[in-house]
């Protein structure tokens, strides 16, 4: 199913955005927002790629006027063209299209083998291997029957035959919505993924540059993603199986994510990163290291320092965790340290800012836990605020997550002069303690860094600060001194535009 | 020498004798048929045939000594049964390659280990995922602090699952119970029914469980945890005024009791426990942790030595076996 919110016939800058802006809020969702806005001179398009209609609601942003194209897609929704086609289109048994078909499962199946030159053409997809060649043929049935006998003929069978379904089904909906592309100057994906193929195969099909922009490591987290699966819940009997076997299902569709990871790394330049650590990351996964670079994240410095200006001179016992309400920020874990803290620090406030829909178990988990510990005059769940409001009012910023890339929230608390306690996660370390040098390291310790998931930890450092007046001004001298000198928004917005220039030319 | 001690020697003249014309017989018979062939040697030919029939009983001697020396010397293969029924080319296929996996290491060094690469770790993490045991849970939450983020995030992962599915479940017995609990505000009342009444107590046994699993599985903090062990204490409570002799309940609420070194409770449930375990032997190895907690190591080596079903425990026997010698 697609839709069309802006059409533009050609654009400058055509970003892939897979499960983000402008329907979901969060770290990637902010970038992109603040990439679109910070280059008014520049015209935008968006291509949101969604699972399925249902699992979105409304746009969550107001649409910069130079985002002039905005076209959504579910890869997931029931589409009646594709499927339509296959049972309609006379099915040939042509032995040249089964070779190809061979080819096309034997790719995606397969991680670091390289990607042959014909599928990075989409005329391979939308002639040579069509949906309906690929599953709705005999040869194809056949090839599927003899590859499930000979890999995993202990899994249901109903079981393999729509995993390789619906793990190749949305790519034939990537090539087509290549085919109906705008004019495009260069095409920009913030992850590997769907978007990142649709970003590689647009960039094959039009001889235009493709810039990559990792803000997690997909293909990483999809992999922990299949491994805790509780939908693909077949196991073999445990006398059966080796100690180290995978399920797989699970399997496969790990591959097939490191293969599509590989080809966007493979057409991608430059592939960039937010910090040296997730650098390393993409070059294990396959990402050439002469192409690797990194662009730290910015911040509106002058815009935020308003909320500097606004603070009182008491250090307000309030700790804030901005984020969304969900398991991989483990809000709990800052639950049970609040706990801690409200022995010591009875009149401790701790605040979690962010939406709390898109995990509500979690969320509610969350909930019942304060209540059970009981910090009901403690811990408040503020849902989606303003940060401006928020910021002048905290005393300690925190992230208890377990993995981060780098948080746009830890560089807006400096800029208004809230120094940060977080889990030893992303680039958490390098912001709180300085990792661009003996420079960056000489301005001093804006915060703490704890263990992850170590309550005790957290709420030791949280006393430290909110008890010691010095200690936490010395944090907050560093958080502004940082931010002012190395994460500028103009100078994330300079990075950008230097990358682009060079593309472009 | 009579009759009868010649007659062997006539026999044997007689048999010679006819077997000598036979044999001349069937050498001039065979010369007829085979002269043909060996015409340049016709009385050697007739020679050899007539030798050969005359010479066949002490040839038949000397073959019989043969065979049997061949039969006691012989070695045969061993003979396999239904050998038919196997397809050997399948039969070879049928078993996975036996090798090393996680070396020669326990799956602590190895998740422990700086230098072992991610993937054997995170090998090592998918096998104990799929067999959750207090002992796996707790290298699997060590994992939380590996340098790697993969090995962090599936460690997590996998924790924040389990933890969810206790919570989940806890929170639907709890709804449920809410909503039993004002009918049975009074649970002796006449108005309410046996089935009514025994689906309360389920639901309070289940909550017991839950809640303990959250202990079991050390998915608590210390100030979490005094709060759930204050709600397993609650639900056994419900259950054991309606089952005073609920074995399973005694001993979980006695575990709780000693948690609390609150040993005369704790005394009380194991006991009633071991009243009616029907000489499991299950609970005695608590029960002797109370005595020796207080220090009454008689009591511990009498209760010890006296419990028989303990000799047949592979893990228990050693320790019985010293106390039974103190």
């Amino acid at each position: 199913m697609s839709q069309y919110i802006r059409k533009s016939r050609s654009l400058d800058i055509m970003i892939f955005g897979e499960g983000t802006y402008p329907y979901i809020r969060g770290g990637v969702s902010s970038w992109i927002h603040q990439l679109i806005t910070g280059m008014p001179d520049l015209k935008f398009g968006i291509i949101f790629l969604g699972s399925i209609k249902s699992d979105y609601g409304e746009i969550l942003y107001e649409l910069p006027d130079n985002l002039v194209h905005l076209e959504v897609h579910y890869l997931f929704d029931e589409d009646i063209d594709v499927e339509d086609k296959g049972a309609q289109t006379k099915r040939r048994d042509d032995i040249e299209e089964f070779e190809n078909v061979e080819m096309l499962y034997q790719t995606f199946k397969k991680s670091n083998s390289g990607i042959p030159d014909i599928m990075k053409n989409v005329d391979f997809y939308e002639k040579e291997v069509t949906h309906e060649h690929f599953l709705h043929s005999r040869q194809s049935w056949s090839f599927i029957n003899e590859k499930y006998y000979e890999n995993c003929s202990d899994v249901p069978f109903i079981d393999y035959f729509w995993t390789v379904k619906n793990i190749h089904r949305p790519i034939w909906k990537l090539a087509s919505i290549v085919k109906k592309l705008p004019k495009c100057k260069i095409f920009h994906s913030p992850s590997t993924g769907y978007a990142g193929f649709l970003g590689a195969l647009a960039s094959y099909d039009s001889d235009k540059p493709f810039i990559l922009t990792e803000h997690g490591i997909y293909t990483r987290e999809r992999k922990i993603d299949m491994l805790t699966a509780d939908w693909i819940d077949f196991k073999k009997p445990t006398l059966l199986k080796q100690p180290e076997e995978f399920n797989y299902i699970k399997k496969m569709w790990v591959s097939f994510f490191e293969k599509i990871g590989e080809f966007s790394y493979t057409r991608a330049n430059p592939i960039l990163s937010l910090f040296s650590g997730a650098r390393d990351i993409q070059i294990a996964f396959g990402a050439d290291e002469t192409k690797a670079l990194v662009v730290p994240n910015g911040v509106d410095v002058d815009g935020l320092r308003q909320c500097y200006l606004a603070r009182t001179e008491n250090v307000p016992k309030v700790i804030t965790l901005i984020g969304r309400v969900v398991s991989i920020k483990d809000i709990k874990t800052f639950i049970r340290s609040i706990r801690i803290v409200a022995n010591i620090i009875p009149d401790i406030e701790a605040w979690v800012v962010g939406p709390m829909d898109e995990d509500e178990e979690y969320a509610a988990e969350c909930e019942n836990m304060v209540n059970t510990l009981g910090l009901s005059s403690n811990f408040y769940f503020k849902g989606f605020q303003n940060i401006k409001d928020i910021l002048p009012k905290t005393g300690l910023l925190t992230l208890t997550s377990i993995s981060e890339g780098m948080p746009l929230t830890i560089l807006e608390g400096y800029a208004a002069g809230v120094p940060c306690v977080a889990t030893d996660v992303g680039s958490c370390k390098d912001l709180i303690f300085g990792g661009l040098g003996e420079e960056d390291i000489a301005l001093g310790k804006a915060g703490d860094v704890t263990s992850i998931a170590n309550p005790s930890a957290l709420a030791e450092s949280y006393i430290r600060f909110l008890t010691d007046d010095d200690l936490w001004k010395k944090a907050q001298q560093s958080a502004l001194a940082r931010v002012e000198r190395y994460y500028r928004q103009d100078m994330f917005l300079l990075a950008y535009r230097n990358i682009y220039n060079k593309a472009m030319k | 020498m009579n009759f009868e001690e010649y007659w062997i020697f006539d026999s044997l003249f007689v048999f010679y004798a006819v077997h000598a014309v036979v044999s001349a017989l069937i050498a001039f018979i065979a010369s007829f048929f085979l002269l043909k062939r060996f015409e340049d040697n016709k009385h050697l030919f007739i020679g050899f045939v007539f030798l050969f029939n005359i010479a066949m009983p002490g040839v038949g001697y000397l073959f019989t000594i043969w065979v049997i020396y061949y039969l006691l010397s012989v070695q045969y293969d061993k003979l396999l049964n239904n050998v038919s029924y196997i397809n050997m080319i399948e039969f070879e296929t049928e078993f996975p390659e036996i090798q090393r996996i996680f070396g020669e290491g326990s799956m602590s060094d190895l998740l422990s280990n700086g230098l072992a690469p991610t993937s054997l770790k995170m090998k090592a993490l998918v096998s104990m995922a799929d067999n959750i045991t207090q002992k796996n849970l707790s290298l699997i939450k060590n994992s939380l602090s590996d340098k790697d983020d993969e090995i962090r995030l599936y460690s997590f992962a996998i924790i924040d699952k389990i933890e969810r599915g206790i919570n989940k479940s806890i929170h639907q017995k709890l709804n449920s119970f809410q909503e039993n609990s004002e009918n049975m505000s009074n649970i002796d009342s006449k108005d309410i029914t046996e089935k009514e009444r025994e689906e309360y107590i389920k639901l309070a046994e289940e909550l017991t469980y839950l809640y303990w699993d959250m202990v079991y599985f050390e998915l608590s903090d210390e100030d979490l945890k005094k709060y759930i062990l204050q709600e397993v204490k609650r639900y056994a409570k419900i259950v054991l005024n309606a089952h005073l002799n609920h074995i399973g309940i005694n001993v979980l609420l006695g575990k709780v009791y000693l948690m609390e070194k609150e040993y005369e409770n704790a005394s009380t449930c194991f006991a009633v426990a071991i009243e009616n375990e029907n000489e499991t032997g299950f609970t005695h190895p608590y029960l002797a942790e109370i005595f020796f907690n207080q220090k009454n190591y008689r009591s511990t080596k009498s209760l010890l030595s006296n419990a028989k079903i303990l000799q047949m425990n592979g893990t228990l026997y050693p320790v019985v076996e010293q106390w039974k010698s103190a």
